[in-house]
């Protein structure tokens, strides 16, 4: 299945702002962000389709997911 | 009278005019921190004439703050003034039809209640998530709108929590730990997208007081350096504990 990874902030720095990512049946978020080598302290929002997910959420073909780092200067 | 002449292209505007104008010199908010985000937010709500703008900010003046937190200047730095006085000081020079309360404290437990209890609006000028879920857990409980707002590098987000849209805790149901994420000492940031996010709260600000049916409902995103701009739709999540099924029977 193919999914659309949408980056924010600065996770797009060596990676990109938006990516098609090949991932076999069954991948889940966490996998995506493995292949995009994002660390799990570097998700602060995380929306498939506009909704907030888990990392254990599986994926459909399709699926847009957003992520975004936490981004908390003032 | 005096509001005509000193709001006139405000009120002009279709958006605002004259009813929006008095809604807005009745108008009370609380900006939470008083830096780069801050101290513009302050310098919005002040000239565009809200009645009321409480600064809460622990923090003095240092240089280092000059290059983006634009009310305060190389004395302010040298006396190691505090930040909420300072720009009180200085906004009440450029309004002062405009009652401005500086405090100076860090929000916590202790006072969020108190510092969000009698305002219309809430306005994030923090640089931490500590003070924000603080903050967005108090306005949850008395369904008082806030707007979030961070900036990182060249860019920000920010986002009305309004009382029957999503809030902070459905987009990120924990904050991040403190020393878990970068920091604007640690990636930078440009004083153009703490103009611009700082902008974006004022205006949602102005919209929500005034009572406009135009107040955003997305997540905006913005990156400076590679000119993007984007709104995101976003939902409260079932799962969230403030928003979701399980905290309505709660409550």
């Amino acid at each position: 299945m193919k999914v659309e990874a949408r980056l924010f902030a600065t996770l797009r720095e060596g990676r990109g702002k938006v990516l098609g990512i090949e991932l076999p049946e069954g991948a889940t978020v966490a996998d995506l962000a493995a292949r995009l080598t994002i660390g799990r302290k570097d998700i602060a929002i995380l929306l498939v389709g506009g909704r907030d997910a888990a990392l254990d959420k599986p994926l459909s073909d399709g699926d847009v997911v957003s992520i975004f780092p936490p981004v908390g200067g003032g | 009278m005096e509001g005509s002449s000193r709001y006139g292209r405000q009120i002009a505007f279709k958006g605002v005019g004259e009813d929006g104008q008095a809604r807005l010199s009745r108008a009370r908010a609380a900006v939470i921190g008083v830096g780069a985000l801050g101290t513009a937010i302050a310098n919005s709500l002040a000239r565009a004439g809200f009645g009321f703008v409480r600064l809460v900010d622990p923090d003095r003046v240092e240089l280092g703050n000059l290059q983006r937190q634009a009310l305060f200047d190389e004395d302010d730095a040298a006396a190691g003034s505090f930040k909420a006085e300072a720009a009180a000081a200085r906004l009440s020079r450029i309004n002062s039809t405009v009652v401005l309360e500086p405090i100076v404290a860090r929000v916590d437990a202790s006072n969020v209640d108190a510092v969000i209890g009698d305002v219309d609006v809430v306005l994030d000028g923090t640089d931490n998530f500590e003070s924000r879920y603080l903050v967005n857990d108090a306005c949850r409980r008395r369904r008082l709108p806030w707007i979030y707002g961070g900036v990182l590098g060249d860019s920000g987000v920010s986002m009305n929590v309004l009382p029957d849209g999503p809030c902070l805790r459905c987009l990120m149901p924990e904050a991040p730990e403190p020393g878990s994420y970068e920091t604007t000492a640690e990636a930078g940031v440009l004083n153009q997208i703490t103009a611009i996010i700082a902008s974006i709260e004022s205006a949602e600000a102005m919209k929500i007081v005034i009572g406009s049916p135009r107040v955003r409902r997305t997540l905006a995103s913005i990156s400076l350096w590679d000119a993007s701009f984007h709104l995101l739709e976003v939902a409260r999540a079932p799962s969230c504990p403030l928003c979701g099924p399980s905290a309505n029977v709660r409550r």
